[in-house]
């Protein structure tokens, strides 16, 4: 059966060659697709690491201009008049690493034998209490480790797990820039937005009063947004300018992902559209080819073929199309995670493919399932007749 | 005979009803996109104000330190002899590395001495961009995101006037507290879009007196159309973090008759004179660089994915767009190619009796593509209503930020090349297939 259908493929080689070369292509526009938006899915479904609800961020503008001592009491003031407030449960400074801005400080080290690379991000005492860090193990920063004679440092679980897996290295000591004592390990901290890679990283700890870039508040539930023209003047006061900028961090997590989202649905919709195409397409062309050989069904009802066999002989013949299509497009895109072209995980190209499979075969099925049902309903004397 | 052509496409169109359907369907939909597409560009890329002379423009963001070292690497080879380990030879090997660094905007003053007055550059204007500022107006915070310019940025910009005048340079000798607003910023402080001049804004706890006003230009990119300009001499710049970094940026307008290429050359060449040994390069950093140092479009390809060179980006970039293009138009041109193979042969009377009346292989190629023209104009037409209503749902929505899409002359001639382009392509296989039949085969088949 199957040789006489390759036979009946080949007989109509031109227009089956375009019909496969227009799987093929829907095939590869799919595949890429497909790993573009599970790749950007796989990263948001990992947890930010940090709250951003009843989150305010405050940028502060001009203290890192001051010298240092007045911008010691700068800060120290601000602290103070930012407690006092009852909307305002807890504060922390922190270094240009904040929350959904952009800036980020990595570095690589060798020092401890062995090659690790992470990002380094300062912070205070409060700032797990602020941000809400989860702490899987030892402890946070306290005032306290700004007196030590080495520096106190916490890791994120993914550093652990890259270069100390099953370990635990809360109390021992890693070289970087110095030696430093771990002092605990939290979850994770995405501060640079819900589609940003996770990496890993070390907080250092430095006292509020050097981290001048961004103040972050927890604040009370509900706190109106008309307490910012009140919070507005509060920073003014205290750092002599008015060019401190707030914000919300909910806000902010949303207009980070808006962009990335907004791609992920336009390619979304533009792939649905290109395949509801191509479907109609194919439906187009199945049904006036099925249309075209009545003779022929005719004939094959009039020895013996059920309505049944005619069906499955058109469903056959478009399937061995299309796996012969997809053949060669697992062909190419496979090359993408055997030859490691790119740095993203392999799993991702895989299971890209065999989506993109199954949804071309769905769609192929779906569209060759009602001309071939319609062929089946032909009557030998009907077509024969015709002729 | 054209008019016969049309006529008679009409007829066909209207004969089957389903396969006009997924034929308009397909070229609505594809031709649709594609404007949206091409309108986003046309606003991202494209040189209506105030970016007329964009394709002169040689884009400076940054300052960067480099630290290059010489590694020296031994390679001991050793081997064990009774026990002991017995070194045999030492071998070095040098590579070149870069172990550190540091890239952030400008300082004021280095661009100042380093950037003004370059042979092939016609106006060179230095800007901060980020004298962002929130203000209160009755209790309503209003966000604006401020630039801190010079006369030169209304020379390399061609932002209209609507009302007053631009900074000019006693403004910057005075240091003036004066601002040039945009119609978005007046709208949102004053209430009003016009009759804005003299009236006082009050921001950053300075009292800045209105002198301009310049129509709203909403783009991705924050220097083109920030909500207001001020002098940048308001600030004293002599005091800024380091004699390298600051918060600037500059822009180059090349002179007529330069090459953006000898004013990138030059601008390699005035970094290259920057003293490396000022005290504030306490990290021994041993190179600098003014980054990216790219016309326009190369930056703004950098942007999106980065590339150390922003040539480099714009080429990949460009190569990646034009590919989702080319795969774009291919699908539905490769189906409709299929649909109109596959049914001509239900014409194949038709094109015997017109080849046995005389007609050429010619007159048939150009009566099926003038069908498939019509065809893809009537396509292209509900393409465009799609594209109208995409594009007001994205302004509405605000799905591109502050970024407005816009439909102007230019983008309909483009749309209309597009289509066109479209049409002959899905028309023209089809078309020499059926020329080629032969007058007895066609007229068997009756």
């Amino acid at each position: 059966m199957i040789k006489h259908i390759l036979k009946l493929i080949w007989n109509k080689k031109g227009s089956n060659a375009l019909m496969a070369l227009e799987i093929l292509l829907s095939f590869i526009v799919l595949f890429f697709v497909l790993a573009f938006v599970f790749f950007n899915f796989e990263r948001t479904s990992l947890p930010l690491g940090f709250e951003t609800k009843d989150r305010w961020i405050i940028n502060l503008d001009n203290v890192e201009h001051m010298d240092s001592l007045e911008a010691v009491q700068a800060i120290t003031n601000l602290r103070q008049d930012l407690l006092a407030q009852d909307e305002i449960e807890a504060v922390t400074f922190t270094s240009f690493m904040a929350p959904f801005r952009n800036s980020q400080w990595s570095t690589q080290n060798d020092e401890n034998g062995f090659t690790f690379e992470t990002m380094i991000v300062r912070a205070d005492a409060d700032f797990a209490k602020v941000l809400g860090s989860e702490i899987l193990e030892g402890r946070w920063f306290t005032e306290e480790d700004g007196n030590r004679k080495d520096d106190a440092i916490i890791l994120n679980k993914r550093f652990v797990d890259s270069y100390y897996p099953g370990q635990s290295r809360v109390d021992s000591t890693l070289l970087l820039d110095g030696p430093n004592t771990i002092v605990g390990v939290i979850g994770d901290y995405r501060y640079t937005g819900e589609f940003q890679e996770a990496r890993n990283i070390v907080f250092a700890y430095r006292p509020y009063v050097k981290n001048q870039s961004f103040v972050v508040l927890k604040m009370k539930p509900n706190v109106p947004a008309s307490f910012e023209e009140k919070l507005s003047s509060i920073v003014n006061t205290a750092t002599k300018t008015s060019g401190s900028t707030i914000s919300t961090l909910e806000k902010d997590r949303k207009e980070d992902s808006s962009e990335s989202w907004i791609l992920v649905i336009a390619l979304l919709f533009i792939c649905g559209f290109l395949c509801l195409n191509v479907a109609l397409g194919l439906f187009g062309v199945l049904w006036y080819n099925i249309s075209k050989r009545k003779s022929e069904i005719g004939l094959r009802q009039a020895v013996g073929a059920n309505g049944f066999d005619i069906t499955k002989q058109f469903i056959i013949e478009i399937l061995v199309l299309t796996f012969a299509a997809l053949a060669i497009g697992i062909f190419f895109a496979i090359q993408i995670p055997i030859l490691e072209v790119t740095e993203y995980p392999n799993e991702l190209f895989y299971k890209a493919i065999i989506y993109a499979c199954l949804i071309i075969l769905t769609l192929v099925f779906s569209c060759a399932l009602f001309p071939s049902i319609q062929a089946a309903k032909i009557t030998p004397a009907n077509s024969l007749h015709e002729d | 005979m054209f008019l016969n052509y049309i006529k008679l496409a009409w007829r066909v169109l209207a004969r089957r009803k389903f396969f006009t359907f997924i034929t308009l369907f397909g070229i609505s939909f594809t031709l649709g996109i594609l404007m949206v597409f091409l309108s986003f560009l046309q606003s991202e890329l494209g040189t209506s104000a105030p970016m007329k002379h964009k394709d002169d423009f040689v884009w400076i963001s940054q300052v960067q330190l480099i630290r290059n070292v010489i590694d020296t690497i031994p390679v001991v080879d050793s081997m064990m002899q009774n026990g002991a380990m017995v070194f045999d030879t030492v071998s070095y090997d040098y590579k070149e590395r870069s172990s550190g660094q540091s890239n952030s905007e400008i300082n004021c003053q280095l661009a100042e001495k380093y950037l003004i007055g370059l042979p092939s550059a016609e106006y060179v204007t230095i800007f901060n961009s980020s004298y962002t500022n929130d203000v209160f107006v009755n209790g309503v915070k209003i966000t604006i995101n401020a630039l801190m310019g010079d006369p030169n940025y209304w020379k390399v910009f061609n932002h209209k006037i609507l009302e007053g005048r631009t900074i000019d340079q006693d403004d910057m000798d005075n240091a003036a507290q004066v601002i040039v607003i945009s119609t978005k910023t007046a709208r949102e402080y004053f209430g009003v879009t016009s009759g804005v001049l003299d009236r006082e804004l009050k921001m950053d706890g300075k009292t800045f007196k209105v002198i301009g006003l310049y129509p709203d230009n909403s783009k991705i990119v924050d220097i083109i159309s920030p909500d207001a300009v001020v002098p940048y001499t308001i600030y004293n710049m002599e005091n800024q973090d380091s004699y390298y970094f600051g918060g600037f940026g500059a822009m180059l307008k090349k002179r007529d008759g330069a090459t953006t290429q000898k004013l990138k050359e030059e601008i390699y060449h005035a970094a290259s004179t920057i003293p490396i040994d000022h005290p504030d390069n306490n990290w021994e950093m041993n190179e600098v660089n003014f980054k990216p140092a790219a016309t326009y479009n190369e930056a703004y390809a950098q942007g999106i994915y980065y590339e150390d060179k922003a040539e480099d980006s714009h080429q990949i970039m460009s190569f990646i767009v034009y590919g989702l293009l080319l795969f774009f138009i291919l699908l539905p041109t490769l189906n409709l190619i299929n649909l109109n193979v596959s049914r001509i042969m239900d014409r194949s009377s038709e094109i015997g009796v017109r080849k046995a009346f005389g007609a050429h292989q010619g007159n048939i190629v150009v009566q099926f593509i003038v069908e498939n023209i019509l065809q893809t104009f009537i396509g292209g037409l509900l393409g465009l209503i799609l594209a109208f209503l995409l594009i007001s749902l994205i302004n509405s929505g605000g799905l591109l930020g502050d970024a407005i899409l816009k439909l102007n002359t230019k983008f309909f001639i483009y749309s209309f090349f597009g289509t066109l382009l479209f049409g002959i392509l899905s028309g023209f296989i089809p078309a020499l297939k059926m020329s080629r039949l032969q007058i007895v085969n066609a007229l068997k088949r009756k």
